[in-house]
């Protein structure tokens, strides 16, 4: 009787506990969504009257508009970039043997330590030199860099995980290696594959750090726009616009825990 | 096509990006060893003055607070992540891991910005926070939070939770549960168990996601700028300063270079430590 | 691609092959390790050859050469009449079973199935009648739509080998294909390969490291130890006369007792054997490359071993029994010699004696095996 009560009052702790560092990382989240609602322009807890105006403004203001579309085209290119040339380079390294394989990969996974300001710095120092400076091919550089490493992370963990005998028996069966790439490894490493474009797709467009050196007021992405902002206004349409970053972004995580497995997206490793 | 000429191909436009990369950092360190012309955009001839401003009071002020938030910041994180990781690994039900995952991992999708912009609504004179003390009647005047290294620090915590999360949760579910089955069997409860078996083992993810917070955090730029609101300065709000207020990109340069190497010494720990970890035989 | 000309052009230009493969010296090494050393072997047109040996010994080596999966360092490998030594796995017509058959996932049964026929860019009705087909022979005709995953570790198999025979190849090779299966489904696994082997008629080779599996399934078998063949033959005669010491103790269970050969006379070899020094006449048939003076092993099954109450050729004292269902095995501890197996078709004499009892042993001199003392234990 006292060991079962004793072990209530343990699970009673921990879910407390637990309950209470989630409400730590997501009551900011609540806090905004809960403004971006507030009818007037000071914000006030809780909010007085409720309104969309906020959400109003927020999709016809002129430099989000901008920023949004910036924001696509950069996120559209890095992403698909970085889907190519890291897929083939986690092919490259789980199957062949070169020159300078740990250096490349060393250099390429390094952006994950390296402060995004620094990359930022660099890679517009680059593009002053050969006068490139703010030039959508310049963020994208910038961006393509950033993400890399996690499609290549992605696609290598699925790359691992594929059993070398699925080749070995489509090759018996008459399967030539560039068949066997096609009709065997491409289907089996494609949610690797998509993971990590998703992953580089979401990090792409909301990156700011990087993108804030690199761009130009004609390129500058949509969170450069939204930073801009917060320095010049004070109203609720920063809380209207981080909503609907904040629910499209949830909604993204929930589809791709659901479809995909979002530890598998992210290398976290299951219990045994 | 020969096989070479096909792994050639796979391998080409990865060496192209870091070599890109590698011409990036390249050029910081070009810049760094230029005299900076006040008021032009252009750079001077060869100096090596700009490393000896780093030591004067300002900048080392800035460099002792960047390096107080990522500790600071690390170890909170590690306390406050510990608990979902473990939750993480070792609830049964898959809802609720789902759920606790999806929470957890969100801030580190929807963006600096957003982010950074949702604490500036909590933590201001008139933020959440403020607002509530003071209508329960807890607090008269409103409590300072923006601005100071509390403020910061609370921001980058949650900031960085998503990937200490990340790096627990697989160092936990990689210990052998019949290690803890084997404690308890031999009398240890529950409490014992976790402080004897599960804490230690899982010691080399407790090392690499601390040393992952520290660069993390020295990678952090909009909360210092927007939450420190230029009093309480990280590197990387030094650097956009000098860089992009006084255009002295050479200075900048240097200051990047410090963040450059400091993450390198990092790594290089990292790997060091774990090394050590493994001769010890915990893995 | 370039063929190494000298040895491989030299094939016989024979209409039909003599052999269904032929290996001519097969070596291979990975590193240090030598997997395989100087194989030859040469299997006829229909047979089921089992490779068996411990773990590591190169069978997986030796299928993989088959299969075109590695290339030998010396050596070439002739499926029928062509040298094959170089040739990429697709283009070499083998079926192929793993041990954990590598179903894709992502495939149906029945894409499964098709999928050697695409390749072969075979038509789409002919396809599809020629997998029904398939199916129906492994009796899964209705499983075609399922994904791999939801069928049994039996039904996964028969998919596996239906996928492997339905695109004709000229060879079935199948690697520990049945040791993922629970020991009844095995069984009747391989009553079912057995028969689908014959009714195809295609040469198969096997492998296996269970003796059981080996001696019931194959026309012959190589025992292999430490990548080269010891043995090459029919599955009674492994039995009955294994080729050297090696053999003898891996196939079945079998007692040894050290001694010596005390003279050569006629046709029969006299020995002198454990510490009681008992005689006995064996034919030199029976005996491999021995000589009067040598110190030997022999080699005896508990079968021909008879256990009387007085007397015997041997004494010893019954040390455990233990029931086996339609024999009892009984063990004596026997002066020179590890315990002694002997097996009982009587149940009830065995349960008649107590343990500690003092039995003797007639030993069988015409079903013996002597090898030399010094002969080689891989
Ligand atoms: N790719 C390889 N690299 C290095 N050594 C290898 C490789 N493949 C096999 N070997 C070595 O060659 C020897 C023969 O291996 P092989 O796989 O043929 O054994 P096997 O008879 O199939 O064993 P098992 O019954 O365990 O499957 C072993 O010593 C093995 O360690
Ligand atoms: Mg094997």
């Amino acid at each position: 009787m006292k060991a079962k009560h004793k072990k209530l009052l343990a699970r009673t702790g921990a879910t407390v506990l637990i309950t209470l560092i989630l409400l730590f990382v997501s009551v900011p989240s609540v806090v905004v969504i809960m403004s971006a609602f507030n009818s007037t322009a000071i914000l006030s807890f809780p909010p007085q009257d409720l309104s969309l105006r906020w959400f109003e403004r927020a999709v016809t203001y002129r430099d989000f508009q901008r920023g949004f579309i910036n924001g696509l085209i950069v996120t559209a290119w890095t992403s698909g970039i970085a889907l190519v040339i890291g897929t083939a380079l986690a092919y490259a390294i789980d199957r062949f043997q070169f020159r300078g394989k740990d250096l490349l990969e060393t250099i390429l996974l390094s952006p994950l330590v390296i402060p995004h300001f620094t990359i930022g710095l660099g890679v517009l120092m680059l593009a002053s030199q050969v006068s490139m400076r703010g030039s959508f091919a310049t963020v994208i550089l910038a961006q393509v860099i950033l993400v890399l490493p996690f499609v290549l992370r992605s696609v290598y963990v699925s790359l691992r995980n594929l059993d070398r005998r699925y080749e070995l028996a489509a090759a018996s069966l008459g399967a030539s290696p560039l068949q066997v790439l096609l009709r065997v490894d491409l289907p089996l490493l494609l949610p690797g594959m998509f993971g990590g474009w998703l992953f580089a797709a979401i990090l792409s467009f909301n990156e700011f750090s990087a993108a804030l050196f690199v761009t130009s007021h004609a390129t500058q992405t949509l969170p450069v726009a939204m930073y801009t902002y917060v320095r010049e206004y004070t109203d609720p349409t920063m809380a209207a616009i981080s909503t609907i970053f904040i629910v499209t972004t949830s909604i993204t995580l929930v589809l791709a825990n659901r479809f995909l497995g979002l530890r598998k997206v992210l290398a976290i490793e299951e219990s045994k | 096509m020969t096989k070479r000429q096909i792994q050639f191909l796979f391998v080409i436009p990865a060496v192209f990006v870091a070599f890109l990369l590698v011409a990036s950092l390249f050029s910081i360190l070009q810049f760094s060893v230029r005299e900076h012309v006040p008021g032009s955009l252009v750079v001077g001839g060869f100096t090596l003055d700009n490393f000896g401003r780093v030591l004067r009071p300002v900048y080392a002020s800035v460099l002792r607070t960047t390096m107080e938030l990522a500790l600071s910041t690390a170890l909170l994180t590690l306390v406050l992540s510990y608990p979902l990781a473990y939750a993480l690994a070792r609830v049964p039900s898959k809802a609720i891991q789902s759920l606790i995952l999806i929470i957890s991992i969100t801030p580190l999708f929807t963006g600096d910005i957003v982010r950074t912009y949702a604490w500036l609504i909590v933590l201001g004179n008139n933020g959440f926070v403020n607002s509530t003390l003071m209508a329960l009647g807890i607090i008269e005047r409103p409590l300072q939070l923006m601005y100071t290294q509390l403020g910061v620090t609370l921001a980058l915590v949650q900031y960085s939770i998503p990937v200490m999360v990340m790096v627990l949760t697989t160092a936990i579910a990689h210990i052998d549960r019949n290690y803890e089955k084997a404690a308890a069997s031999l009398g240890a409860g529950p409490v014992r168990v976790f402080l004897k078996v599960t804490l230690p083992l899982s010691t080399p993810g407790i090392i690499a996601g601390v040393i992952t917070i520290f660069a993390w955090t020295l990678s952090a730029f909009a909360t210092p700028q927007l939450i420190g609101g230029g009093k309480v300065m990280m590197l990387s709000n030094m650097v956009y300063l000098v860089g992009f207020s006084s255009f002295d990109f050479p200075f900048a340069a240097v200051l990047s270079l410090i963040g450059l190497v400091v993450s390198i010494a990092l790594l290089v720990a990292m790997n060091w430590s774990s090394r050590r970890v493994e001769k010890m035989g915990l893995h | 691609m370039m063929l190494d000309s000298t040895t491989c052009t030299a094939t016989a230009p024979s209409v039909s092959a003599k052999h269904a493969v032929r290996l001519d010296g097969i070596g291979k090494s990975f590193g240090d390790v030598t997997a395989l050393r100087d194989v030859w072997l040469k299997i006829n047109h229909g047979e089921f050859l089992t490779l068996l040996g411990p773990s590591g010994c190169g069978k997986t080596t030796l299928l993989n050469m088959l299969a075109g999966f590695l290339t030998p360092d010396t050596g070439e490998v002739f499926i029928g009449n062509d040298c094959v030594t170089e040739m990429p796995p697709h283009q070499r017509d083998i079926g192929l079973v793993f041990q954990n058959y590598a179903l894709f996932p992502h495939m149906s049964v029945a894409e499964n199935v098709a999928f050697g026929l695409k390749m072969r860019k075979i038509p789409r009705e002919e396809i599809r009648r020629r997998v029904a087909e398939a199916l129906e022979n492994v009796r899964l005709g209705a499983f075609g739509d399922r994904k791999p995953r939801a069928l049994s570790g039996g039904q996964q198999q028969r998919v596996a080998l239906a996928r492997a025979l339905v695109i004709r190849p000229r060879l079935l090779l199948l690697d520990e294909s049945l040791s993922a299966l629970d020991k009844n489904l095995r069984s009747d696994m391989q009553v079912e390969l057995k028969e689908i082997q014959r009714r195809v008629g295609i040469t198969t080779i096997f492998v296996t490291h269970d003796q059981g599996e080996a001696l019931s399934l194959s026309d012959r078998i190589a025992v292999m130890a430490h990548g080269e063949i010891q043995q090459l033959s029919t599955p009674a005669e492994m039995y009955r006369s294994p080729a050297n010491s090696f053999v003898a103790s891996f196939i079945g269970d079998i007692n040894q007792i050290g001694g010596m050969v005390e003279r050569i006379e006629g046709e029969e070899a006299l020995l002198v054997l454990g510490a009681n020094n008992l005689r006995l006449a064996v034919p030199l048939s029976r005996c491999q490359g021995v000589k009067a003076g040598d110190g030997i092993r022999l080699f005896v099954r508990p079968e021909h071993l008879r256990l009387t109450q007085e007397g015997g050729q041997l004494r010893g004292i019954l040390r455990a029994r233990s029931y086996q269902g339609t024999h009892v095995e009984a063990f004596l501890d026997v002066d020179g010699a590890d315990l002694v197996r002997v097996r009982l078709n009587r149940p009830g004499l065995a349960e008649a004696l107590s343990q500690g009892a003092e039995l003797g042993l007639d030993i069988d001199a015409a079903e013996c095996l002597v090898f030399p003392q010094e002969d080689k234990q891989p």
